[in-house]
């Protein structure tokens, strides 16, 4: 077999072209399954007292859709022991705890094992890499190529997926959306007038309105007519 | 997982645009190892047999393989889609996706690529979730009526 083919994906060129959630989904299953895991999970830290929200704090996972309620229950209410080791540790750490155990979906059994990653910003937000699966916690050799990997994805992540939606300038093609609207056109028609999807196009209208402060369509046309984004 | 059984009520119309039928039934082998949807699969060998399947049919999403006899790549198939006023994910797939037109992707309509080595049941679910079954925030819905 070709050695190139068995390269890792997160730890070849892919890396360096990831430009959107899915290239990043892509490397973090890379990153998972090549190392034995099942599951990911990129986790916001919450600090105490708050509670786990799926939409907000899960930002890129393989969890089925239906299963995060449940496993944002079981984190909040720390089974596992997982959020209150996030609140006091700053380095890796491993519970003994798959996420079917902690939502009780599974019995607990030996070979389980959810690795949590921590992993920071530049700005100082605090995040964490989940890896879960049937396997044993890693030794140190491994936990240290792991948190490598996890800190060279999660830095292209932050930059063009999380920054992006904090940068206040708007792209060529956001403005080109936000003209479009301020015509009184609908996503679809936008969609077929760019020769996007609706979901490229309804993807840029939401962060052309975070870019702007608004807090819906009209005012975001309200704005960018103000700065004069459009006529 | 014990929930997945229960959740799986979606059905996902998709197109799979590849001039070799072997690739689509492997595919569609993969489609069937999800338990969280109900994936129904048509397969189109060209471009121009997908551009008329897609006039009559609205498929919620469409996987077009990047190199399709005798267009060059997805920079000339997948606008032949867009042209005719389809407006659902687009998705490239290739057993190679490292040239740099890959890039590019975005600015000619296609939403995501993936290797055809990437593609099993957590990518398909992935997919399926972030282009076909998301939800548009109340806010940024349209302020028709």
């Amino acid at each position: 077999m070709n050695q190139l083919m068995e390269i890792p994906l997160h730890t070849g060129p892919e890396m360096d072209r990831a430009i959107n959630r899915t290239d990043f989904f892509r490397l973090f299953k890379s990153i998972c399954r090549a190392s034995g895991f099942d599951n990911f999970l990129v986790l916001q830290h919450i600090e105490r007292g708050s509670r786990f929200d799926p939409t907000a704090n899960f930002h890129l996972t393989n969890v089925p859709d239906h299963q995060k309620p449940a496993l944002a229950r079981a984190l909040t209410e720390d089974r596992g022991a997982i959020y209150s080791r996030t609140l006091a540790a700053v380095t890796p750490f491993a519970s003994g705890l798959s996420f079917e155990t902690m939502t009780g979906e599974a019995t607990s059994s030996p070979l389980q094992c959810t690795l949590a990653l921590p992993l920071h910003s530049p700005d100082g937000r605090r995040f964490w890499l989940l890896l879960e699966g049937h396997r044993a916690a890693p030794g140190h050799r491994e936990l240290a190529e792991l948190m490598l990997d996890s800190m060279r994805i999660f830095a292209r992540f932050h930059e063009k997926i999380l920054v992006g939606d904090a940068s206040a300038q708007l792209t060529l093609r956001e403005a080109e959306v936000v003209r479009w609207t301020s015509e009184g056109k609908t996503s679809a028609e936008i969609a077929i007038i760019l020769g996007l999807s609706e979901h490229t196009v309804i993807s840029h209208i939401t962060s052309s309105a975070r870019k702007l402060n608004a807090v819906n369509r009209v005012h975001m046309i309200a704005i960018a007519v103000r700065r004069g984004i459009v006529n | 997982m014990g929930q997945a059984m229960e959740a799986a009520t979606d059905r996902i119309r998709i197109l799979m645009v590849d001039d070799e039928i072997l690739e689509f039934k492997v595919l569609q082998q993969k489609m069937r190892t999800s338990p969280d949807y109900t994936i129904d699969a048509d397969f189109a060998q060209s471009i121009e047999e997908a551009v008329e399947r897609a006039k009559t049919v609205a498929y919620e999403m469409i996987l077009v393989d990047n190199r399709l006899l005798p267009n060059n790549d997805f920079r000339e198939t997948v606008p032949r889609l867009r042209e005719i006023g389809y407006t659902g994910p687009i998705g490239v797939i290739s057993s190679d996706i490292s040239d740099a037109y890959f890039q590019q992707f975005e600015e000619f309509g296609v939403d995501f690529r993936i290797g055809k080595d990437e593609i099993d049941y957590h990518a398909l679910r992935h997919i399926i979730s972030e282009y076909v079954n998301y939800e548009v925030p109340e806010a940024w819905r349209e302020d028709l009526n």
